[in-house]
C-alpha cells in the first residue's frame, strides 16, 4: 500500500512526541531509514511541508506576513502582533516583513488564508468606486 | 443656488463622510492546479458552497464558483476564460453566492449566462441581482394550474393542453422538430401577456442565429429574452444557464407577470455537468453521470410554478427538451426528466417521416395537468377529438387485415384519416386558438367528411380566412363567451356558409 506524505508526517509527528531531543534523533534516522526502505525519499519535500503544517496547528502556531511602507517600529510590530493573537486565537505567531511602497500608508496584514488589508491603496480605490456610482 | 462651488464642495465631502470602507478582512487561497475550467485551491478556509471567488489580473477579474469544499482544499469552475489563471494565483472569496443581473432591459436582448449582451446591441444596464439558484416556491405560496398557454399548435393545445405553471417536457430524436414546437410556442405568445425566455445550451452557434432571426421577424423578441450558452462554451456556462435563464423568469414572476421558459436542451446541460462532475473526481454512477443529476434537474424544474393572490399570481411555466438517442426514452436523463415534468409531448420519427407535422404522438404524449387548462370551448371539442383519435388508432392497425368493413368503421376510419390531415401545421403559423375551435368543430360535427382527404389542407386555409373577413363576431364569441347553443348555430352557420361559396 501507498503511503501518502501526510501519513508520513502524522506518524513522525506522533513518534516524537514528548520525546527528548536525544531520542528524537534516534526516531528520526530510523524514519530516515524506513523512507529510503520505502522508496520514498523523492517525497521527503511534501512530507516536511506536511510535517510543519502539522506541527504548526499542534501547538497553535501562525505565520504571519505584515506588509507596509517603511520599516516598523517595535511599537507599531508588538501591536499589530497582539492584533494578530487577538483575532486568530493562536498562541505563537511567526513573523514576516515586506515592505511595498506603492500601498502609499497603512498596512496590510496576512496570516494563514486572511488578508486584511488597511492599506491607503485600497481605501482609496474603494472610495473612487463609491464616487464613480 | 444647486450649482454653486460650495454646493458641489458641500455634497462632495458630505458623500466622501458618508462612505463606510469594506470590510478589509478578506479569505485568500492559492490556486493549486487548473485545467479543463476547473480549479483546485489550498486556503479558503471560509468560503460557502456555490459561493463566488475572484482571481485578479491585469485584464481585470475572473469569477469562479466554488463546488467541492474539501478536508484541505476547494474545487471551483471557472466562468470564462481559464488560461489566464495560473498555479499559485490568488483567489479571493466575495461572500457572494453566485448571481446574475436581471431586469426588463434584459428583454428582447440575446445574453449569456452571466448576463452580458452577446447581440453587439451594447451594454445592458441592471442594478439588480437575482441569485442562480433559489429554493423553490413552497406549497402554500402555490395555486394549482387553470390558465392556459396557448401554444397555436393544433394537435397541442387540443389533446395535451399546457396551463400556466405547468412543465412540460418536449422529447424526440434530433431533427424532428422538437425547437420547432417551443419556438411556435414562443411566437405565438404575442399579446398573450407573456414574457418569454429561450435558453440555448450546448446548441449550434448557426442554428441559434437563424432561431433569432425568426423571432425578430415575427415580432417575437419584443417579449422574448435569449440565453445563450454555445456548444463553444466551457461547460461551466452550459452548468449556469439554466438557473441563470431561471433567476431572469423569477424577476418578472415577482412582478406578478407570467413567464414561459424553454431549455433547449436539458440532455446537454447532464452532458456538461457530467464533465464539471468527473473533472472534479465525483465518483460516477449509471451511464457515468454524477449521483446528483436528478437532483440537477429536479430543483431546477421545481422552480416552475403558478403562485396564488398573495403572493403575486404569477406563473413560471417550463418547457424542457429532451434529445433521445433512437427512440430511446428508458435512457437515464429522459426517465429523470419524464418523471420530474406534468406530462410530455413525444415526438415520433415515424410520424414526421410520413409527413404528420409536427410529429406528436397522441398516444405516448400525456398532460398530467389535463384540460383544466383549457378554455370553455375547446374542453368541449377537445373531448370528442381526443375519443376520435383514440378509436381512429386502434381501428387504424386492425383495419389493416380486413377489406370486409362494416359502414360505421368505415366512418370512423375515413373521419381518423381527416383528423390526422387537421393536425398537419407548417412550422412558423400558430393558429389562434378560436381558429382551432372552429375547424375541430367541423371536424367532429361531420361538416368535412364530404370533402376530399387531400383537399383538407386546403379547405382549412379557406374556412379560417373567411372566418377573419366574414365571421369575426363569431371568433370573438368563441374565445370569450361560454359554449352554448347558441354559439353552437352561428358557428355551424358560418361553416355551411363557407362550404357554400366552395
Amino acid at each position: 500500500m501507498k503511503i501518502t506524505p501526510k501519513q508520513y508526517a502524522t506518524g513522525l509527528f506522533q513518534a516524537i512526541r514528548n520525546k527528548q531531543a536525544s531520542e528524537t534523533a534516534t526516531i528520526i534516522d530510523s524514519f530516515v531509514a524506513m523512507l529510503a526502505k520505502n522508496n520514498d525519499i523523492v517525497k521527503v519535500d511534501k512530507i516536511i511541508a506536511a510535517f510543519s503544517a502539522l506541527w504548526n496547528t499542534e501547538h497553535g502556531i501562525i505565520t504571519s506576513e505584515i506588509t507596509a511602507t517603511k520599516d516598523l517600529d517595535k511599537e507599531t510590530r508588538d501591536a499589530i502582533r497582539a492584533f494578530v493573537l487577538r483575532t486568530s486565537g493562536a498562541s505563537v505567531v511567526e513573523e514576516s516583513e515586506k515592505i511595498d511602497g506603492t500601498l502609499l500608508g497603512g498596512t496590510v496584514i496576512r496570516y494563514e488564508d486572511t488578508v486584511m488589508d488597511y492599506s491607503i491603496k485600497t481605501k482609496i480605490s474603494d472610495l473612487i468606486s463609491a464616487i464613480k456610482k | 443656488m444647486a450649482t454653486t462651488k460650495d454646493f458641489i464642495i458641500e455634497q462632495i465631502k458630505r458623500s466622501i463622510a458618508a462612505h463606510e470602507t469594506s470590510a478589509p478582512v478578506k479569505n485568500v487561497g492559492r490556486v493549486i492546479s487548473v485545467g479543463d475550467g476547473i480549479v483546485k485551491l489550498s486556503g479558503l478556509s471560509q468560503v460557502a458552497m456555490s459561493e463566488m471567488i475572484e482571481f485578479k489580473n491585469k485584464n481585470g477579474a475572473i469569477y469562479g464558483v466554488v463546488l467541492n469544499l474539501e478536508e484541505d482544499g476547494v474545487g471551483a469552475i471557472i466562468l470564462g476564460d481559464y488560461s489566464e489563471i495560473k498555479e499559485g494565483d490568488e483567489a479571493t472569496a466575495s461572500g457572494r453566492i453566485l448571481e446574475v443581473p436581471v431586469g426588463k432591459a434584459m428583454i428582447g436582448r440575446v445574453i449569456n449566462p452571466l448576463g452580458e449582451a452577446l447581440d453587439g446591441k451594447g451594454k445592458i444596464e441592471a442594478d439588480t441581482f437575482y441569485p442562480i439558484e433559489k429554493i423553490a416556491p413552497g406549497v402554500i405560496a402555490r395555486q394549482s394550474v387553470n390558465q392556459p398557454v396557448q401554444t397555436g399548435i393544433k394537435a397541442i393545445d387540443a389533446m395535451i393542453p399546457i396551463g400556466r405553471g405547468q412543465r412540460e417536457l418536449i422529447i424526440g430524436d434530433r431533427q424532428i422538430g422538437k425547437t420547432a414546437i417551443a419556438i411556435d410556442t414562443i411566437i405565438n405568445q404575442k399579446g398573450q401577456n407573456m414574457k418569454c425566455v429561450y435558453v440555448v445550451i450546448g446548441q449550434k452557434a448557426s442554428k441559434v442565429a437563424n432561431i433569432v432571426t425568426r423571432l425578430h421577424k415575427h415580432g417575437a423578441m419584443d417579449y422574448t429574452t435569449v440565453v445563450l450558452a454555445n456548444a463553444s462554451d466551457p461547460a461551466s456556462l452550459l452548468y449556469i444557464a439554466p438557473y441563470a435563464g431561471t433567476a431572469l423568469a423569477e424577476y418578472f414572476l415577482d412582478k406578478g407577470e407570467d413567464v414561459l421558459i424553454v431549455y433547449d436542451d436539458l440532455s446537454k446541460h447532464a452532458v456538461a455537468y457530467r464533465e464539471i462532475s468527473l473533472l472534479l473526481r465525483r465518483p460516477p454512477g449509471r451511464e457515468a453521470y454524477p449521483g446528483d443529476v436528478f437532483y440537477l434537474h429536479s430543483r431546477l424544474l421545481e422552480r416552475a410554478c403558478r403562485l396564488n393572490k398573495e403572493h403575486g399570481g404569477g406563473s413560471i411555466t417550463a418547457l424542457p427538451i429532451i434529445e433521445t438517442q433512437a427512440g430511446d426514452v428508458s435512457a437515464y436523463i429522459p426517465t429523470n426528466v419524464i418523471s420530474i415534468t406534468d406530462g410530455q409531448i413525444y415526438l415520433e420519427p415515424d410520424l414526421f417521416y410520413k409527413g404528420n407535422r409536427p410529429a406528436v404522438n397522441a398516444g405516448l404524449s400525456v398532460s398530467r395537468v389535463g384540460s383544466s387548462a383549457q378554455i370553455k370551448a375547446m374542453k368541449k371539442v377537445a373531448g370528442k377529438m381526443r375519443l376520435e383519435a383514440a378509436q381512429y388508432r386502434e381501428l387504424a392497425a386492425f383495419a389493416q387485415f380486413g377489406s370486409d368493413l362494416d359502414v360505421e368503421t368505415k366512418a370512423k376510419l375515413e373521419r381518423g384519416k381527416r383528423l390526422s390531415e387537421v393536425l398537419k401545421q407548417d412550422q412558423y403559423s400558430p393558429l389562434p386558438v378560436a381558429h382551432q375551435i372552429l375547424i375541430f368543430y367541423a371536424l367532429i360535427n361531420g361538416f368535412i367528411d364530404d370533402v376530399a382527404v387531400d383537399d383538407i389542407v386546403q379547405f382549412e386555409k379557406g374556412l379560417h380566412r373567411y372566418a377573419e373577413t366574414t365571421g369575426k363576431e363569431i371568433v370573438r364569441h368563441i374565445t370569450e363567451n361560454e359554449f352554448n347553443e347558441e354559439l353552437e348555430t352561428e358557428m355551424k352557420r358560418l361553416i355551411s356558409d363557407y362550404k357554400a361559396t366552395l
